[in-house]
């Protein structure tokens, strides 16, 4: 390796980096998964199909995949050390405090991105693995998407799990979407307030989204 | 009017330090705070004890020397005020005050209220500057620069270097401090042959020195006495990777 | 004492060049064999440390605070003057001669002053050079604004922090140094004595102030760059650190000390608010660009002072001066408030202060421009008062400001004693008895940057100090000294604190070496001085410990200085008994107005320490006006 590769990734805007862009990717993968997670709302057959169609591209789809996986431990990664980092760099906390200026979320980004890390080991258990319900899923064929859902959360404490992570993560996405243009050096007063708001409103359409299919499962809108 | 503090003492470096509890008598809604300080401190050492040490010299504001987290707040509760700017007309009857020093692993205490911000001026010499020998300089008028630019570059520049900034960031970043010498330098066409190379000198620097990363987090564009944007920390972030990606040749110490 | 100014033969304009030409030089290779030490890391020290070390020299540096970047220089806010003439409005070299000359009132040397104007161009391109970031015009180019003292505009300035970027500019310089490993910095370090041995300044004796440390360093010339006194009057607007210690102990080591009666009281600055006022708040000069200064005409006025109508009110300065208004000189325009506060028109609780009103310059200019102007001032001020100066007038009164006086030097900038130089507001410096604005931080580059790094290399050619180290028996002494002294202070443990004693001091000097001084008033003060230096050294309190950071015994060296000073000060003023400048001798003057005494006193007075309670020797360097006539200042 090149060493200012290295020396890059060893300083903290260059970790920063690396956080911001496997954030951002996986700001991408969010919005083409809901998108894909809307189709349950246009029935059984639509969304299946989508399932289908995507194994039938198994190169790209595990292209996709390893991205995503890379993006991910990218992420946590550089998550762990900076946050390691940043707590050598203030050892001492105020007998006092009062955090003016700064977010909630912005301020607890390691907790809720560890949350989400849970969340998403549990998801993938859940859907892609499909471990942890064995008994609901066995019978059902291997593209059948719609019942897996509409089963899966007919139990309120898993819609409760899963509406309480969806909103973990638009926690840690209201700070990250403006967060990580403003490390990509994207800041201009005139267009700054605009991006924070498209990142919350972001935020927010992604949380009612997800959170809305368990809802209306539960609800019995789905079924 | 009257109030209570609870001030941090510590001997030096090495020891251990904690909040003592003053409540000064005669405290005047028109002094500043440190004046008020002042007056505690004539008390304490008429009783005999050490006085509160605490850094401040130009008492107007620009000197960056003063340096006390009030309530919580580095340089107290008013908006683009130093600790010296600050009047005792901002608290009420009866306040209780906490007086910190400025927390970061960088700045170490070295007694009371004072804290070791060298880390600063190790950064300024990796880089904040641009190379010109006294003398070599053309007419000041041949190089025409937009108001704009001069402005903007100004309000960069006319940071304090008091640290207010890595006081109030919970990841104790100083990538305020480093921004605003980068983008007063990138801002300006005297600053471009130099500049690559400052944002990465100065940046490794601000790193070697302990200094956290920046997370975006804000409170330090708050804290600022000078009210300093983090639209210089984007340009800082910016600058320092193209100085990365596409002229890691420019990373050369300053010592060349 | 034996006072050759060293000033060049030949005609004025050519005397820098020619002396440029004539001083010897080292070669380059050689001059890393020589050492500087540089007190003082302002303006002046941190431009003249950083110059020479790109020369070659070998620098090692000193300041009490922190960093360089704190100096009080940096708390400069109207501007720095130079003779560009990019306004066209008819400026030159000359006339900023000329204007210096005659804003100091004939007492400075000319010599020196031209040279000053002729350097002040460099300055402003070095400074635009290093990314200093002055104020510009639409089209790009530098903007001016104009000063007291003078008819035309040639301030350049960045804001209301002006000083703040030259410095961070001079800093900027040093740090790059300092990064090469050319200059070696030691910060929170003061110098508390100077060594001289074979009769040359070869080091001095420093404390660090976090440790308590004392220690000795040698070098092959000093360089003083410590700044002003005005600290001596308690009250000023000079940092709380400023202090006259350094020149001082070099003043009891031998160097003379010139004019230290010559002072400046600025006369615009946020009155008092009460007793535990630590400094006072310069309002820059600039403000009276567009600022009106008056008065309600009727004694004790207590309107608001909306409610006092157009003809009720004078505008004292306009009236008195009619060609140069509100931008009269300092002096004149501080004396003009003190006279009409004497007269019980003075505005405030305290009844000392005067209007300084911009509701004429808003209405004209709109208040976005003035705040564009001014804003960080007006800022300033209303955190200090409470009161927003958009809406109602400023107050203002006279406060110390800075101090003309100080360490003699020769056109070398060298003291009186061999290879110690002093430079900037420390020495007694090229504004006679009044400083124009905006030409301190020109003197302090001007010195820093274009001068001294020019006549070191001569001194060390010519001199050619010979070998000495720290442990030679004169270092071994001097740190004794200091080491007593400050047994001493911690142990008197009497009842009175250092900020005490600092108060008291400066109400003395100021009620009787301010504004206005007599005969009387000065021999009292001189006795009051003497009796209070007694008390000092018999009732002193000190707390905690010498080792380590201790701020109260900072504070005692200081005050220990100033209380010996003072007295010389009073001295100065006493002996001089013309009034001229910031001088003034009520004795002497002619319907209100500064009388001079071209015949008996046009010269620089310096002093020489005789010992402990001996009343020192003054000298005389006269000067002589070949170029300029010797005239009445007229600002009518
Ligand atoms: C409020 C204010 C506004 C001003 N505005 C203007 C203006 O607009 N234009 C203008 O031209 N001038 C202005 N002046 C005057 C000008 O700022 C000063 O005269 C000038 O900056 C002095 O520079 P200097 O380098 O000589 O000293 P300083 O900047 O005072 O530096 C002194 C240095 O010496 C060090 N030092 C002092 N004593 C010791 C010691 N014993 N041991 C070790 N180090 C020591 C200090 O640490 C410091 O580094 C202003 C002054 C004031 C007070
Ligand atoms: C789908 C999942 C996730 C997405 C979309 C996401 C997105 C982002 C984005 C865009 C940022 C901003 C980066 C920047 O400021 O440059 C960010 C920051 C962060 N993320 Fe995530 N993240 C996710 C999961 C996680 C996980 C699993 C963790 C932790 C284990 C985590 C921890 C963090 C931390 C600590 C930050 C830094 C916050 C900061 O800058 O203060 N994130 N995330
Ligand atoms: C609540 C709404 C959600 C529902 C109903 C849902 C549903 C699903 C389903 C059914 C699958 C399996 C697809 C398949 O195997 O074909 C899946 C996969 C996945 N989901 Fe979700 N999901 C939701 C929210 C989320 C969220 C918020 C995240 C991110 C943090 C996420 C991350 C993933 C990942 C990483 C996969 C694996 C993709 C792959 O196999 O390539 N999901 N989801
Ligand atoms: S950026 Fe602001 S807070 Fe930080 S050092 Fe500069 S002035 Fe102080
Ligand atoms: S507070 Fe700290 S996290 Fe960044 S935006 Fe400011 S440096
Ligand atoms: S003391 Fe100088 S900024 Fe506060």
């Amino acid at each position: 390796m090149n060493s200012w590769v290295f020396k890059a990734m060893k300083s903290t805007i260059g970790q920063k980096w690396l956080m911001g862009l496997s954030g951002l990717f996986m700001i991408f993968f969010l919005l083409g998964h809901l998108s894909g997670n809307m189709l349950i709302y246009a029935g059984p057959e639509a969304i299946n199909t989508y399932a289908e169609t995507l194994r039938k591209f198994p190169a790209a789809l595990w292209a996709f995949r390893i991205l995503s996986v890379v993006a991910l431990v990218v992420h946590v990664a550089t998550a762990v050390v900076l946050t390691k980092r940043n707590r050598a760099a203030n050892p001492i906390p105020y007998a006092s405090s009062a955090w003016k200026g700064s977010s909630w979320s912005s301020r607890n980004m390691g907790m809720t991105g560890f949350v989400i890390l849970l969340y998403i080991i549990y998801h993938l258990a859940h859907f892609t693995w499909r471990l942890t319900h064995p008994e609901l899923f066995s019978e059902l064929e291997p593209f059948d998407v719609y019942q897996m859902v509409v089963l899966s959360f007919q139990e309120p404490w898993l819609v409760g799990l899963y509406i309480l992570a969806t909103f973990t993560i638009c926690l840690h996405l209201t700070h990250s979407i403006s967060s990580s243009l403003q490390t990509l050096g994207i800041n201009h007063p005139k267009y700054n307030l605009a991006i924070r708001r498209l990142g919350d409103f972001l935020a927010i359409v992604l949380f009612l989204g997800f959170s809305s299919i368990p809802v209306a499962v539960l609800l019995g809108i789905l079924s | 009017m009257k109030i209570k503090l609870h001030v941090w003492r510590q001997k030096n470096a090495k020891s251990a330090g904690k909040l003592e509890t003053y409540s000064p008598s005669d405290v005047n809604p028109n002094m500043s705070f440190l004046e008020m300080l002042d007056v505690l401190n004539e008390d304490l050492i008429k009783k005999g004890e050490d006085a509160i040490s605490f850094d401040h010299d130009c008492r107007e504001g620009i000197c960056g020397s003063c340096s006390m987290v009030i309530n919580g707040r580095p340089h107290g509760p008013s908006k683009g005020t130093t600790a010296c700017q600050l009047h005792m007309r901002s608290f009420k009857e009866g306040d209780e005050l906490y007086i910190e020093p400025w927390r970061a692993g960088a700045f170490p205490v070295v007694k009371d209220l004072i804290v070791d911000r060298t880390p600063f001026d190790r950064i300024m010499a990796k880089g904040g500057f641009v190379s010109v020998n006294t003398g070599s300089a053309q007419d000041a008028n041949a190089l025409p620069i937009s108001k704009d630019l001069a402005d903007k570059s100004f309000e960069a520049a006319a940071c304090i270097g008091c640290g207010a900034c890595v006081a109030a960031c919970k990841n104790s970043s100083a990538m305020l401090f480093v921004s605003t010498k980068v983008s007063q330098l990138a801002l300006l066409p005297q600053g471009q042959p130099e500049r690559m190379r400052r944002a990465l000198g100065m940046l490794r620097q601000h790193d070697e020195e302990g200094f956290g990363a920046c997370t975006n987090t804000k409170a330090c564009e708050a804290a600022c006495p000078k009210e300093i944007s983090i639209e210089n920390i984007a340009r800082l972030n910016r600058d320092f990777m193209k100085a990365t990606l596409f002229y890691p040749e420019h990373e050369t110490s300053a010592s060349e | 004492m034996k006072l050759e100014s060293k000033v060049p033969s030949g005609p004025l304009a050519e005397k820098w060049s020619k002396h440029k030409f004539d001083v010897k030089l080292i070669n380059p290779a050689n001059k890393r064999k020589y050492s500087v030490i540089v007190v003082g890391t302002g303006l002046a020290g941190s431009s003249a440390a950083a110059t020479m070390a790109e020369l070659g020299y070998k620098v090692t540096a000193f300041c009490y605070q922190d960093s360089p970047r704190r100096a009080h220089s940096i708390a400069a806010q109207g501007g720095i003057n130079a003779a560009k003439n990019y306004q066209g409005d008819g400026d030159s070299v000359h006339r900023l001669f000329y204007d210096t000359i005659k804003g100091g009132d004939f007492r400075a040397r000319e010599a020196n002053v031209y040279r000053l104007a002729q350097v002040s161009t460099d300055i402003i391109d070095q400074a635009v050079a290093q990314g200093v970031p002055f104020a510009r015009d639409y089209g790009g180019l530098l903007a001016n604004r104009s000063f007291g003292g003078s008819q035309v505009s040639r301030t350049f300035y960045a804001r209301g922090q002006t000083g703040q970027q030259l410095l961070l500019g001079a800093y900027s310089s040093l740090s790059r140094q300092i990064g090469m490993g050319t200059v070696e910095m030691h910060g929170k370090t003061e110098m508390l004595d100077l060594v001289i041995v074979n009769g040359k300044a070869r080091g001095i004796i420093t404390r660090n102030l976090e440790t308590g440390e004392i220690k000795r360093w040698a070098a092959d010339a000093v360089v003083l760059a410590t700044g002003g006194y005005g600290n001596v009057f308690y009250l000023s607007t000079n940092a709380i650190g400023c202090n006259v210690t350094a020149t001082f102990r070099s003043y009891k080591k031998g160097a003379g000390f010139a004019n230290p009666c010559f002072t400046q009281i600025h006369p615009t600055c946020i009155p008092v608010s009460g007793d535990h006022q630590s400094k006072l708040t310069l309002m820059s000069e600039s403000l009276r660009n567009d600022g009106r200064v008056w008065a309600p005409k009727k004694r004790g006025d207590k309107r608001p002072p909306a409610d006092i109508p157009e003809d009720e009110r004078d505008y004292f300065l306009e009236v008195k001066y009619p060609s140069y208004g509100n931008l009269a000189p300092r002096d004149i325009a501080s004396r003009a408030a003190k006279e009409v506060c004497d007269e019980g028109r003075g505005v405030g609780e305290s009844g000392l202060g005067v209007y300084l009103d911009f509701a004429d310059s808003i209405k004209r200019l709109g208040e976005d421009k003035v705040r564009e102007r001014y804003g960080n001032l007006f800022d300033m001020y209303q955190k200090i008062t409470d009161e927003n100066p958009y809406k109602m007038p400023m107050r203002i009164y006279p406060a110390v400001h800075y101090t003309m006086g100080g360490l003699w030097v020769d056109y070398n900038l060298m003291s009186t004693i061999s290879g110690l130089h002093v430079i900037g507001e420390a020495n007694f410096s090229d504004h006679g008895s009044n400083r124009l604005g905006a030409s301190a931080l020109m003197q302090g580059l001007a010195d820093g940057y274009f001068v001294l790094p020019n006549t070191i290399g001569n001194y060390f050619a010519t001199a050619k100090p010979e070998k000495t180290s720290i442990d030679a028996p004169e270092f071994i002494q001097a740190e004794k000294e200091v080491k007593e002294r400050i047994q001493k202070f911690m142990s008197i443990n009497g009842t009175k604190t250092p900020a005490e004693f600092h108060k008291e001091l400066g109400h003395i000097m100021w009620e009787k070496c301010g504004m206005a001084r007599d005969k009387a008033g000065l021999e009292s003060a001189i006795t009051k001085i003497q009796a209070l230096k007694k008390e000092f050294w018999s009732n002193l309190k000190v707390t905690g410990t010498a080792e380590g950071l201790n701020q109260t015994l900072e504070r005692a060296g200081r005050v220990a200085d100033f209380l010996e000073f003072g007295e010389l000060m009073c001295r100065d003023a006493l002996t001089r008994e013309e009034s001229c400048g910031g001088h003034f001798r009520t004795e002497h003057q002619e319907e209100g107005e500064a009388k001079r005494d071209d015949a008996n006193f046009c010269h620089v007075a310096v002093w020489e320490y005789q010992g402990e309670e001996k009343v020192p020797l003054r000298h005389k360097e006269e000067l002589t006006f070949e170029t300029l006539q010797l005239s009445t200042r007229s600002y009518k």
